[in-house]
């Protein structure tokens, strides 16, 4: 792996991983995702490196992985004898803005769900978003204001509208 | 709610999740197994594409003439030789220990001593009780303490048992592997013990 490689892939490796949790895998699923996204990175490097837009080429990647790692057969059925244990989970999380910020995640759809993480967490623009999600600008912008409204409805965000 | 007081919210909330450091040297690994898998697709179509045009299957003959220097070998990418302070785990391990969410057992007392993990050439095989888990790994890092499953890879039988320990579910929570008193253990990203193991055959 090449030094401008190594240094691409060990800065977005954090960013990427909480993106795809705030998309919805859990932790140790995102870190699997954002691997395979990164080895795909990787393999293509000359094409990420030419893309006009990298973050978004990435993006895009992640997008897809993620969505493909939600359709995967063996996942949807698995006999277990409890509920799947996992390791990583803070048990003693304390209820702060941040789990309410989460579980307001949770209750949207995923569509809007994926709209607020690229907007507001990934920072990309509405254009950006357009071509990570392969749909119109308009759609885009439909999708965010519907979300921002559930989420201006969502009464367990009241406490934080006027936050500073 | 501002654009920016979302923004703040969902960096707060980004920042409650524990990230490790980047892992690159399975990026690397599983990249150059990207491009292995891909060789041999093109390699199968291509041939399935001549099988098509010819009309039947060719044959080809058994040719013992040496490699010229175009050959290479291609290696699966854990076989990469592991240094030798590595934890070599080919063989047969009986599984002493599955932890759970907050550090409880998970594994039911009359399975205790009975589930195994057959480790051969990058792949696994468990059995629980009822069911048979298979799939592909790949230990890494330079004293080969990094391990893991590749979920794309793991599958599982699919025969419904009561009280059956969730071997799959651990082995994809599995990062990292050490090894103490004759035992192995199989850690979570934040190196909580997962599975503990220790050897049945020697290989």
């Amino acid at each position: 792996m090449d030094a401008e490689l190594a240094e691409y892939v060990g800065a977005r490796w954090p960013r990427l991983v909480r993106a795809a949790v705030l998309l919805g895998c859990t932790p140790t699923e995102a870190e699997d995702v954002v691997q395979g996204v990164l080895e795909r990175c990787v393999r293509k490097w000359s094409q990420v490196r030419r893309a006009d837009d990298r973050d978004a080429y990435v993006h895009r990647m992640l997008v897809n992985a993620f969505v493909s790692s939600r359709r995967r057969r063996w996942r949807n059925e698995l006999p277990v004898a409890a509920v799947p244990a996992r390791a990583d989970a803070d048990a003693t999380a304390e209820v702060d803005d941040a789990d309410v910020m989460a579980r307001a995640l949770d209750r949207l759809s995923t569509d809007h769900r994926t709209v607020v993480v690229l907007r507001y967490y990934a920072q990309l623009s509405e254009q950006q978003m357009a071509a990570v999600l392969q749909i119109a600008p308009g759609t885009v912008k439909s999708r965010l204001s519907r979300a921002l409204r559930d989420l201006a409805d969502d009464p367990q965000l009241d406490d934080l509208r006027g936050i500073q | 709610m501002t654009d920016d007081i979302l923004t703040e919210l969902l960096e707060r909330a980004a920042e409650r999740i524990v990230v490790g450091p980047a892992p690159l040297t399975a990026i690397e690994r599983g990249a150059r197994r990207r491009g292995h898998r891909t060789t041999m697709l093109a390699a199968v179509a291509a041939f399935a594409m001549a099988a098509a045009v010819t009309g039947g299957v060719m044959v080809t003959r058994h040719h013992t003439q040496t490699p010229g220097p175009t050959h290479q070998v291609v290696k699966h990418p854990h076989q990469q030789t592991l240094g030798p302070d590595a934890v070599q785990l080919d063989g047969t391990w009986v599984v002493r220990a599955l932890i759970g969410q907050g550090g409880r057992s998970v594994l039911p007392v009359k399975d205790q001593g009975i589930l195994r993990l057959r480790f051969h050439d990058g792949r696994v095989t468990g059995s629980t009780t009822c069911n048979t888990v298979t799939g592909r790994y790949v230990q890494s890092g330079a004293k080969g303490q990094d391990l893991r499953f590749l979920p794309n890879s793991l599958g599982t039988t699919l025969v419904g048992c009561q009280d059956e320990p969730p071997l799959a579910e651990e082995l994809l929570q599995v990062r990292h592997l050490s090894a103490a008193g004759g035992q192995v253990y199989l850690h979570a990203a934040n190196w909580m013990i997962v599975i503990g193991l220790s050897r049945l055959d020697p290989h």
